[in-house]
Parts: C-alpha cells; sequence; structure tokens
C-alpha cells in the first residue's frame, strides 16, 4: 500500500491575488514572497491516494467518520514496539531539525512523561504544512500523538498553534470533541512569533512560562507542573506525528511534504512522492518566470542556484542536502527573477532580525547590525568583511538555534549571490 | 571594533573545570574580561568572548580567575563547574 499510496500528487496552493494580508512585498511591487506561508487551501489539487492528506479537501477538515474509514482507529502499541515501529519508517523530526523521532521515543522509556505536546506553532515564515495538516487532516495527527501518549503512559497531550491562526483555534477543539478520548486533548494557543515555536519555548510557555527559547542543552521537562518532580515532555512537530500515525499502522512514509512560494503562480502546501524531484515539486504550483535562486528550508534554509542540477534533485532530505540545500521544515522559496537576490536577502535578514526572542545580547543587537549593513545599498556600502565581523560575532552565541541557523542562512546567501555579483 | 573570536590558547594543562555563561542574563558589563582576561575577550557590544552556553574549559592554573570572574559579574551570568559535573 506504501508506495501506491505515496504515488501521488496533493497540491494546495493560492493565487497571487489571494495572498493574505501580512504578505510582505520584498524589492520590487508587485513581486510578492508571502509575509508568512498562508495555512488555509482556497484551492488544492488532489489525486487518488495522497497519503498524509489522503481525503483532504480544501478547507473542510476530514471528520472523524472519514478518518476511521480511511485508517481505522490508531492502534494501541507498547512503547517498545512503537520505538520499533517508528525506526522502521525512519521517522525524523520534520520541525527542521530531523533527528531520529525513535531515537527521541526511546529516551523517554522509564521516565515520567507528563504531556505530549503537539508542536504545531509554525514559526518558520516560508512554511504552511503544520497548518494544512492539523486544518485538513487534524486526526491523523492526533492519533500520532494519543498513540505516543499511551505508549509512554502520557495523562495529556497538548496541541500547539500560533495566534495568527484563528481558524485552527476553532476547529481543533471540535475535531477533539468528535474523537471522545481518554487522553485528555488540550488546544494551546501561543504567539505568532518566527522563535515562539522554537521548541524550548512552546515548553516554557506551556509550562506558565513566556514564549521564549530556554535554557539549551537541558532535558525538556516542565518544572513545577507535577509536583516536585521534574517530569519530562515528548514535544514533536505536527506532521512528525502524521508520521508516526502512519507509521504505527505500519506505514512507511515514503511522501514528501513541502512549502513552495516566491516565484510560484500557486504558492501552496504540496505532497509528492519522495522518488519526485524539485522541478516536479515547482511545477505543481507553476514557476513563474526563470528564477536562478531556490531557498531551501525555509528563512534558517540554504540558498542553492536554480539550474538544471538543483531542478533534477529529489525531494529527499539527503538529496537536498547534496546539493548544499537543507531540507528544514521543507519550505522551498523561489527568488523571482526580477527580484535582486541582494534586496531579498536584506528582507529575511531584517525579518531574522526582528525574529530574535531579544533574550540573548549577541543575537538581538548582532543581527540588526547584520540587517543594517545588509540593507546599505549593495555596491554602495556592503561591505563584506564587515558583515563576516557581525556574523563572526553572533554565530553561536545564544541559548537558541536561532543566532546560528540565521547566520548561517545569511552566509550561505552571500556565498552565493556574491559569486554572482 | 574586537570582531575577533577567541583563539584557543593550547594548553597542556588538563581543563579541570567548564565555565559557562547564560546568554539571557549577560547584559555586556564586561567585568568578567577584567576578572579573566587570559581567556574573556569583549566583543564590538561588550559582551564576553572565550565563553559559551555549554562552556569552555578552565585549568587549574586558571580557577582563582575564573572565580573571580563568577563572583563579580553584576548579572550573575557565569557558572563555573567541575569538568566531570558539568
Amino acid at each position: 500500500m506504501n508506495r501506491s499510496r505515496a504515488g501521488v500528487v496533493a497540491a494546495t496552493g493560492i493565487e497571487p491575488h489571494d495572498l493574505p494580508r501580512d504578505t510582505e512585498l520584498l524589492g520590487l511591487p508587485g513581486v510578492a514572497i508571502p509575509g508568512r506561508m498562508p495555512g488555509r487551501l482556497p484551492r488544492e489539487l488532489l489525486a487518488p491516494g495522497s497519503l498524509l492528506l489522503a481525503g483532504a479537501e480544501p478547507g473542510r477538515p476530514v471528520s472523524w467518520a472519514e478518518h476511521l474509514l480511511l485508517w481505522g482507529a490508531a492502534p494501541r502499541t507498547e512503547i517498545d514496539c512503537l520505538v520499533e515501529l517508528v525506526a522502521a519508517q525512519g521517522v525524523v523530526g520534520a520541525g527542521g531539525a530531523g533527528f531520529p523521532t525513535d531515537r527521541k521515543l526511546a529516551s523517554l522509556i522509564g521516565s515520567r512523561v507528563s504531556h505530549v505536546i503537539v508542536n504545531g506553532a509554525e514559526g518558520e515564515t516560508a512554511s504552511g504544512k503544520d497548518g494544512v495538516l492539523l486544518g485538513h487532516v487534524p486526526h491523523l495527527v492526533l492519533d500520532g500523538a494519543v498513540t505516543a501518549a499511551r505508549a509512554l503512559g502520557a495523562p495529556r497531550v497538548v496541541v500547539r498553534i500560533s495566534a495568527d491562526r484563528a481558524d485552527l483555534a476553532g476547529s481543533l477543539p471540535r475535531a477533539v470533541a468528535a474523537r471522545g478520548e481518554a487522553v485528555p486533548i488540550e488546544v494551546s494557543v501561543g504567539p505568532a512569533s518566527f522563535v515562539a515555536g522554537e521548541a524550548s519555548a512552546v515548553i516554557s510557555s506551556i509550562s506558565g512560562g513566556p514564549a521564549l527559547p530556554d535554557d539549551l542543552g537541558r532535558p525538556p521537562a516542565l518544572p513545577g507542573r507535577l509536583g516536585r518532580r521534574r517530569s519530562r515532555v515528548l514535544l514533536s512537530n505536527a506532521e512528525t506525528f502524521a508520521r508516526v500515525a502512519l507509521a504505527a499502522r505500519e506505514i512507511g512514509s515514503q511522501s514528501a511534504l513541502a512549502s513552495i512560494s516566491g516565484a510560484v503562480r500557486r504558492p501552496g502546501v504540496v505532497e509528492l512522492p519522495e522518488s519526485a524531484t524539485l522541478a516536479e515539486l515547482v511545477d505543481v504550483g507553476g514557476l513563474v518566470g526563470s528564477p536562478r535562486v531556490l531557498i531551501t528550508g525555509g528563512w534558517h534554509g540554504r540558498w542553492v542556484r536554480w539550474d538544471g542540477l538543483a531542478a533534477s534533485t529529489g525531494i529527499t532530505r539527503a538529496s537536498v542536502a547534496a546539493l548544499g540545500g537543507r531540507w528544514g521544515a521543507g519550505a522551498f522559496v523561489w527568488l523571482p527573477d526580477d527580484l535582486s537576490a541582494w534586496d531579498a536577502l536584506a528582507g529575511i535578514t531584517r525579518e531574522l532580525a526582528d525574529g530574535s526572542a531579544g533574550q540573548c545580547g549577541p543575537c538581538w543587537r548582532g543581527l540588526p547590525a547584520l540587517a543594517d549593513l545588509i540593507e546599505r545599498p549593495a555596491g554602495g556600502g556592503a561591505d563584506r568583511t564587515a558583515i563576516e565581523g557581525i556574523m563572526r560575532q553572533v554565530d553561536g552565541r545564544g541559548i537558541c538555534a536561532h543566532p546560528s541557523a540565521a547566520v548561517a542562512a545569511v552566509r550561505s546567501a552571500l556565498d552565493l549571490i556574491g559569486a554572482d555579483r | 571594533m574586537t570582531a575577533m573570536m577567541p583563539t584557543r590558547r593550547e594548553t597542556a594543562e588538563p581543563a579541570g573545570h567548564v565555565l559557562s555563561v547564560d546568554w539571557t542574563r549577560c547584559v555586556g558589563h564586561g567585568v568578567c574580561a577584567a576578572a579573566i582576561g587570559e581567556r574573556i575577550d569583549l566583543d564590538t557590544w561588550g559582551y564576553p568572548i572565550g565563553v559559551t552556553t555549554r562552556g569552555e574549559g578552565i585549568p587549574d592554573s586558571l580557577v582563582r580567575a575564573a572565580k573571580l570572574a563568577v563572583s563579580t559579574c553584576p548579572a550573575a551570568a557565569l557558572r563555573l563547574a567541575r569538568a566531570d559535573r558539568a
């Protein structure tokens, strides 16, 4: 069933004139790069047999009854068994890091797990997939979370969404109510900011603290929630839980879920078999003009040249990495050919600077300084030495990954467009 | 502008301790650079270069200076731990 199910295209998109109000214009007027990927689906192409998005229709969640017809009830598995099933299907964290999910689950064996947290906050600007999954196949995501909670003995599930997804705040509680689950499932709304979706920020916020990244390297914990003992939590991305739900049914994840935008006629979320190429991915939305730059992995990702080699690259983590890109959360942005790459970089760097939580000095002072330098007119004052000097002072100097990831992204952009200028 | 990242001073001495910084506390007073100038420089904004979140090894000969840096930091942003407990 695996291959045939995945051998399908599910594409969703919106017309440029449908772009939401918060769409940001970068560079030349009329060329829009979504300020934030829309998670709604006014339109979609859906071939029969899509995997994660099976049964989805634009703007309407798959109901509990339909979900049961499609997939049946979530299987009950012991944790050891679930770890094996998840490992067998090669599920990795789909929020960006790509950490093997079976190892994450295995690390919690024997611990008291207080919460299973579905991270649907999707702080990455260019990504819309988690919103699409939660809005269209909520029960698949919830199946994964409930299966994990049962296996780990966790007493509750929390689904974290961002405040700019009011539609999910309405539809998810209805989906939860329809399930009548023994494990309580709570829908929690957090701020809509870049770092609010970072794992430790979500945990901090749910435990009553600010939605800001917490200490790096500490095992995920909700301090003080369950008495004096520190309990641990399982936090994973919404797509990861959907894939766990499939893995628990011994169904592989041979599909890729990607957000495509930029020089794309219909930006949106696309599900394609892993055997497809980046050219096939963008063809679903329709490439506009002749872009020369592809941003892989969103604003925290890597810039690569859009050429024949890139076009023939497969849509897997390994293939994109071999190209010099980064899969991240599966967000791909083709820079419009009439938009200066330098202007685009300036806009994105400013957004990364604005995305700092403002906790760590080198990040909140360094990233705006970096954006200032890049915003200077190209040719006039953009000083690569000064830019490099600032980047060195930001890289690795914060408690979350934001400063390092931002610097790595800007550096990859400079490596690419610097050579072109 | 002191845009230089630290040049790790290679030493044969084993690092028995680890000095780390909590970036959310540090506001760039710069006192640490005076206390343990052998290890800490200040960046463009006055934040310490030479300490990290995960911690940098401190040999026994610098433990006194590191303790001074920890105790005099006005923001209580530095932490010194035994390497085997870090």
